[in-house]
């Protein structure tokens, strides 16, 4: 009885929060920030995603240029064809949560 | 006649689009690709090819570019194209073109990371109508109507990074296709000479990018040689020049200044014929000028291997 109780105690808790029990919530998206604000076609810059919480995919997209790498940090590349405002979305994702944020990188015309 | 819908239908694969970095890298060869003439009624062909693509060179404007601006070490494919072409009537044949891209790759000089994507293409389907045609001087004109058909709009994932467009197996864009065909045999010198032209226009895609038209002009020569000593003894020699030039891309209703080009390739090919319905072919793509605005990857080695075979459901 004292199993079977403990038991329906935990799928109560978990209950409460469907999330974690399907392995992942998040808190809040601190930050998205990159190394440079600008720059020249051919350059790259690291951009980093802070988020609180557990269990955190993170899908990326950009208007311009490549994104290397995966995760919550990327290389960001401007091609030599690139000029002007690139966006780059990153949304993190765990369980039923899904929150994203935009980082504006000048791409500047030698 | 059909001789030389064969011998078309293997020129076919020398019109892929060669491209260059930015919006146009390493090509989209089922867009490019361009098809052969009508076809007997009742007459079903089926093709399959294997084409492989390798750029590993800059170009500044016509010429080489060796300086601090190399993004990419390396650019190629490997893809498979499949196309089919039913003969309706005696003057009208429906086509399908479609692909499949085993990678799409991009080897970049940061950290020497590596870049892929793979996945259908696009679909062209086309109505070819004969225009003109006569027996006696064995000439024959003829033109095709197609719509292009992205296998998907949604840009490609990997582990959760939207892939850049030039490794896109698609480019998500609708459009159209025009193309003609003219072709003069000789066929007692077992020779011929055919003119192809093909131009691809397309619409914004959903990311609200537009790939640069593409005009394509080929100039082919057979020639036909017998070995009758020899156990494999149908050959035929081709030799293709071909002119392709590419408008620039845009995105958000902005033209991309460094993007589009012109090229010039000479193309030696190779096709050996077995048995009355099999073919198969290879040729290789030789470029001899090319010209890119501003700096863009360019195109250095690429081949292509193919296997053709036509049915017949005429009754006999």
């Amino acid at each position: 009885m004292l199993i079977l109780l403990s038991v329906l105690g935990c799928e109560k808790e978990n209950d409460q929060d469907p999330d974690k029990k399907s392995g992942g919530y998040i808190e809040s998206f601190v930050s998205l920030t990159s190394e440079k604000d600008s720059l020249l076609p051919g350059e790259s810059t690291t951009i980093t995603a802070r988020v609180k919480g557990d269990n955190i995919s993170y899908i990326w997209d950009a208007t311009q240029g490549d994104l290397l790498g995966s995760g919550n940090k990327l290389t960001y590349v401007a091609l030599l064809c690139d000029c002007g405002k690139s966006r780059i979305t990153c949304t993190a994702t765990a369980g039923s949560y899904k929150i994203s944020r935009n980082l504006i990188i000048y791409i500047i015309d030698e | 006649m059909s001789k030389f819908l064969y011998l078309l239908a293997l020129l076919s694969f020398t019109l892929d689009g060669l491209q260059a970095q930015c919006f146009s890298s390493s090509g989209n060869p089922v867009g490019g690709t361009m098809n052969m003439g009508v076809m007997d009624k009742n007459t079903f062909r089926m093709n399959l090819y294997y084409r492989f693509s390798c750029s590993d060179q800059y170009f500044q404007n016509d010429s080489r570019y060796r300086g601090d601006n190399e993004i990419l070490q390396k650019a190629s494919y490997n893809y498979l194209g499949f196309l089919t072409a039913y003969g309706l009537g005696e003057k009208l044949t429906v086509e399908l073109e479609a692909g499949y891209y085993l990678d799409k790759t991009q080897l970049y000089y940061i950290e020497d990371t590596e870049l892929a994507g793979r996945g259908f293409s696009n679909m062209v389907v086309s109505l070819k109508p004969r225009i003109y045609y006569q027996p006696d001087r064995r000439f024959e004109l003829s033109c095709a109507l197609g719509a292009i058909i992205p296998f998907s709009t949604k840009m490609k994932r990997v582990d959760g990074v939207t892939l850049p467009i030039q490794i896109q197996p698609t480019n998500g864009s609708y459009g159209l296709v025009f193309q003609s065909f003219l072709v003069k045999e000789d066929p007692f010198r077992a020779i011929r000479f055919f003119w192809v032209y093909r131009m691809e226009n397309y619409f914004q895609n959903p990311q609200e990018y537009v790939p640069g038209s593409m005009f394509i002009n080929s100039f082919f020569f057979s020639k036909h040689l017998i070995f009758e000593q020899w156990k494999l003894k149908d050959w035929t020699l081709i030799l293709q020049f071909r002119n392709q030039v590419q408008g620039k891309s845009s995105i958000s209703d902005q033209a991309i200044g460094i993007s589009g080009n012109c090229l010039v390739f000479l193309c030696p090919q190779l096709n050996l014929g077995l048995g009355e319905h099999w073919n198969i072919s290879a040729l290789i793509d030789i470029p001899v000028y090319q010209y890119y605005n501003g700096i863009q990857i360019a195109n250095k080695t690429s081949f292509v291997l193919s296997l053709l075979r036509d049915f017949s459901f005429n009754k006999i």
